[in-house]
């Protein structure tokens, strides 16, 4: 006979709740320690001055947060980011989801080949930044580059990374080579849950091109469309790497992640700053966030 | 029946065009840098546009094997692969064995601890302060960082949907394993992660391609170059040997070239894996 | 085939682990971690480590990595933290503004002997405030300056000289500019085509700074000498600012040199730059005449034609208190023993190699840099020729002398002042607010020096 265990943590007879809870504690302290500890921690350094370990700092209360708004101490100032950051964000994700969108419906029909360009054009996703950004470095030499012999025959010149307007049309333009596919893939999923009979129903009643996009696809990938926009608008405001090794970082393309990126690692700069930096911008992210929920779900109810 | 319907030539022709052009656009920067790593620097800058000279076999490869010897491609490679998999591996145990206790209420509070988890995502995670506590605990030159970033960092999100998952397997199942006399861990190990392969096999995929990518944690958490994944050796690379683009594109083709084979080969599975994942999402 | 997979996956997740284990053990001590930011000496630093190797058979490998500039401070402060570090390269600029925390003081040796008597003292360390003596922290191997490199070939088939004035420096520029857009036809015989009158590694930002220093040591020097000198006495010298008509004039001229600059080398890395300074734009095999940079990148430079050098003369009289001319230098790499360091002794054998006057006579051949030690000598004529003491007074590059915190200029705003993007004006007034607002920070350490 099995002892039953007598535990204030019981819900079930068959199961030991201790067992279960060890079952979530890698879980949990991972979160605590990766998620909710860097938080905390965070703030802490954001009402000091510190720069590093070993060296002396000092408690400086809300210097910090006032500072950000006032003249750049650094290379870029929090304005320039900031707005780099929203040009950034915008035109990656509307060129990037009409993009993919419009080769999902490209890909998505019945035709030899798709499998191949479905994989051709999801590749670029897994090459790796470092060898998206060498490689479209290598493109855009001002001076050596495929670009740069174009413009030459043409009798022109152009900095391309260097120039102030042309650098983040192109930042943008690489940052959606890479990740256009993965936005494309998941929307040919989608096209394919919109079944058959449907389409044939409407066609039936007359639909045809556009009005077929427009009054039966698009509502049907509603759920796709907000998915690929959540995924993209967040991970495109967090996004630097690929602004590092393109350009490094210089005035016109720097975005708010970049520069605190660059301030966090540059070991003399005022790390307390690069934290009141970050909790701007992470309250900056969750606005933008919850005012896209909050559009999505005023457009749910509305219908 | 179906009708087998006929689009309208326009579209057709448009449709091959926009595929056209979109290949082009994917495929173009590649191979310029094939091209360009199969020239020598003094080639290179006589005639940088061109296409590359025919050699001897030696030479044109002259590049690629500096590439080779001094990114170490083949040991890092694999490297790289046993430790992203690793990572990958831990997230998806580690996402189970929360998913499961949770999604059946295994314990009283477990709903406050859902809630915790919720509040979590409330925690934006910190660069400096993750600088600041790796270097503080002391826990320099050991890919033990890798694993901790990328094995049980970002899970949040994919706890939820596993927990979804989980509600919608059969509770009759292990009911009947515990009657039986089954373990704990055994069930969860023998049943529930199998049932679980969709969720976990998106986790798998997204964890891989994340690790592989992310060279700047490496470059900022290691120090012995030994230990930098294929990304990061590959970014470290052009630190060394700044001025010659003959010998950059072939670094990079160089790490490209394993991850586009691999792709071929997995594309199927990466492809599908991912956008299950986002769908479920 | 269920308990297979098992294995597999505990075995696969048990490697992981350990394996992340395995390097928790501080570094070696028979490994001798060098950093560098210098990988134009790569060949040099190999040959050092092969002797070292020799002669300290307890050091079983030198674990040497060079780091490019832009990313060295990332990796030099993990290296730091870490205590995988025993030798690196630094600045006397940087050990002013901190790296000093980090330097192990040096004895003296009878190695350095040989060194200079004005290299020992800027490579010391004096903070009045803390008392105690002046210490060695760092060994300079070279010194560098700011010049104007220009194609000896190409100045001579347009008839043009090194220049002398702000006034001749402005026509060559401009000689140079019309030919290139209009390409020029002596005696029915095209002259070479012309890029752009100036290149440098624009992309990079930090290069323009060169062009700031060349500027300041001319406009503000010579003007207002004793400006560096006063900047402790800021609160009561009203002279002491940033937006001065001085100022003013130094930022409205890097402006203008900025017109000069070939529009697209603000696309180019600055480790591109000499090489197409060298050989001209590839592409359309066109010249460029001058090259602002300094002299730490001459000895990398693989040029058909002759080179020559000047001190870019940024005011109509470029002549000094002394009767010469000013000439922006600062003391290049230097070599230090990290105070954190398991096996400090054993690394300041590693700096006496490099002292040794046959293996400091090769650096100076190879790195083509004035010598620091009276027992060797530098033979290039053209370094002679600029490091010449007797035509120029070496003043301190700009952004190498202010105190610690001091805020500078920053390498992004000088390449959009260059670039047109920003007045002279709003430069200087917000240089001049940003000193105010840090002034809490920089006063306290406008004491610093190398001697007492």
């Amino acid at each position: 006979m099995e002892k039953k265990k007598h535990s204030k943590l019981k819900t079930s007879p068959l199961v030991n709740p201790y067992v279960a809870i060890l079952a979530t504690l890698p879980a949990l302290v991972s979160i605590f320690v990766l998620s909710m500890l860097p938080s905390i921690v965070n703030l802490a350094i954001s009402f000091t001055d510190y720069h590093g370990v070993g060296q002396p700092f000092e408690f400086v209360g809300f210097d910090n947060f006032i500072r950000a708004f006032k003249v750049g101490d650094a290379s870029v100032s929090i304005w320039d980011s900031l707005l780099n950051t929203v040009v950034f964000s915008i035109s990656v994700v509307i060129v990037q989801q009409a993009l993919s969108l419009g080769m999902a419906l490209v890909v998505a029909r019945k035709f030899k080949g798709r499998s191949f360009f479905r994989a051709l054009f999801f590749m670029p996703t897994i090459l790796g930044v470092s060898v998206v950004g060498f490689t479209w470095q290598l493109v855009f030499d001002p001076v050596s580059g495929p670009i740069a012999v174009i413009l030459t025959k043409l009798g022109k010149s152009s900095a391309l990374l260097g120039e102030e307007v042309l650098s983040m049309f192109l930042v943008v333009l690489v940052a959606i080579w890479s990740n256009f596919g993965y936005a494309m893939v998941v929307y040919i999923a989608g096209l394919q849950n919109i079944s058959e009979d449907i389409r044939e129903a409407a066609e039936i009643d007359g639909a045809r091109g556009g009005k077929m996009f427009w009054y039966i696809t698009l509502p049907l990938l509603k759920n796709t469309l907000v998915i690929n926009f959540w995924i993209s608008i967040s991970g495109t405001l967090a996004m630097f790497d690929i602004i590092f090794v393109l350009t490094n970082g210089t005035a016109n393309t720097t975005t708010l992640a970049l520069y605190i990126f660059q301030l966090a690692t540059n070991s003399a700069s005022n790390q307390g700053q690069a934290a009141a930096l970050n909790i701007y911008f992470s309250l900056f992210v969750m606005l933008v966030m919850l005012v896209f929920n909050a559009t999505v779900r005023r457009k749910e109810a509305e219908e | 029946m179906k009708k087998l319907r006929r689009e309208p030539i326009g579209v057709t022709v448009l449709c091959w065009t926009a595929l056209a052009v979109m290949t082009l656009v994917m495929v173009f920067p590649l191979l310029l840098v094939l091209n360009v790593s199969l020239k020598s620097s003094t080639d290179f800058l006589k005639d940088p546009s061109g296409l590359f000279a025919f050699k001897p076999f030696k030479e044109l490869f002259a590049n690629y094997k500096e590439a080779f010897e001094v990114l170490d491609v083949f040991g890092r490679l694999a490297y790289t692969v046993g430790i992203t998999v690793g990572s990958a591996l831990i997230s998806c145990v580690v996402i189970a064995l929360v998913a499961f206790p949770l999604a059946r209420g295994h314990f009283k509070g477990s709903d406050k601890v859902f809630t915790f988890i919720l509040l979590s995502t409330f925690f934006p995670g910190s660069l400096i302060a993750n600088i600041f506590l790796v270097q503080n605990l002391g826990l320099y030159n050991s890919p033990f960082v890798l694993v901790i970033f990328w094995g049980f960092g970002g899970l949040t999100v994919y706890i939820f949907m596993a927990i979804q998952f989980v509600k919608d397997i059969p509770r009759d199942l292990d009911e009947a394993a515990f009657i039986d006399g089954c373990g704990y861990f055994r069930y969860v190990f023998g049943f529930v992660i199998p049932l679980m392969k969709p969720i976990l096999s998106t986790v798998f995929i997204l964890k891989l391609v994340g690790g592989w990518n992310d060279f700047l944690t490496p470059y900022i958490y290691l120090i012995e170059d030994k230990y930098m994944t294929i990304s990061t050796g590959l970014f470290a690379f052009k630190g060394q040997f700044s001025s010659d683009w003959t010998g950059i594109s072939a670094a990079t083709f160089t790490v490209a070239l394993p991850v586009i084979c691999l792709y071929v080969f997995l594309q199927r599975y990466i492809i599908e894996g991912m956008a299950a994942g986002a769908l479920k999402g | 085939m269920k308990k297979l997979r098992a294995l597999i996956l505990s075995v696969l997740v048990g490697a992981t682990v350990c394996g992340s284990f395995a390097s928790c053990g501080g570094p070696s001590k028979d490994v001798l971690y060098v950093l560098s930011f210098k990988p134009e000496y790569n060949e040099f630093f190999e040959e050092v480590n092969k002797i070292f190797l020799k002669e300290n058979p307890s050091i079983k490998s030198v674990d040497y990595k060079a780091v490019d500039t832009n990313n060295y401070n990332t990796v030099f402060s993990s290296r730091v933290q870490s205590k995988y570090l025993d030798v690196f390269t630094s600045e006397v600029t940087y050990m002013m503004q901190g790296t000093n925390a980090y330097m192990q003081p040096l004895t003296k040796q009878d190695y350095m002997d040989g060194i200079k008597a004005e290299y020992l003292t800027r490579g010391s360390f004096y903070d009045p405030s803390a008392g105690g003596e002046p210490e060695l922290l760092t060994l300079p191997l070279e010194q560098v300056a700011n010049v104007v490199y220009y194609d000896k070939g190409l100045f001579a088939e347009y008839g043009v000289e090194a220049p002398e004035t702000w006034s001749e420096f402005l026509a060559v520029l401009d000689l140079f500019k019309e030919a290139a857009e209009y390409p020029v036809v002596q005696n029915g015989v095209a002259l070479t085509p012309i890029e752009a009158p100036i290149i440098f590694g624009g992309k990079s930002e930090w290069p323009t700074m060169t062009v700031l220093n060349s500027v300041v040591a001319d406009v503000v020097e010579i003007s207002q000498p004793e400006f560096f000198h006063s900047i402790k006495d800021y609160d009561t010298n009203e002279n002491i600012r940033f937006n001065n008509a001085i100022w003013q004039e130094a930022f409205d001229k890097v402006k203008k040199i900025g017109d000069y600059v070939d529009n697209k080398i603000w696309g180019l890395d600055y480790s591109f730059a000499s090489t197409y300074f060298s050989i001209g734009n590839p592409t359309t095999g066109k010249k460029y005449p001058m090259m602002i940079d300094g002299t730490w990148s001459y000895s990398q430079m693989e040029a058909t034609f002759e080179i020559g050098a000047f001190a870019l003369p940024a005011v109509e009289n470029p002549v000094n208190g002394e009767g010469k001319k000013n000439l922006a230098v600062k003391t290049g790499t230097t070599l230090s023993v990290f105070n954190g360091s398991n096996k400090k002794t054993v690394a300041e054998k590693y700096l006496e190699i490099f002292f040794r006057d046959e293996v400091y006579q090769k650096f100076v051949n190879f790195t083509k840099t004035p010598s620091v030690k009276t027992t060797v000598t530098q033979s290039d004529e053209l370094v002679n020729s600029i490091f010449d003491s007797a035509k120029y007074t070496f003043v301190e590059a700009y952004d190498s002398r202010m105190p610690r915190y001091f805020p500078l200029p920053s390498a992004s705003e000088i390449s959009s002042l260059m670039k047109g993007d920003l007045t002279a004006k709003s430069v200087a007034d917000s240089l001049q607010q940003r000193v105010e607002l840090n002034k809490k920070d920089w006063e306290k350490y406008t004491g610093l020096a190398h001697t007492k």
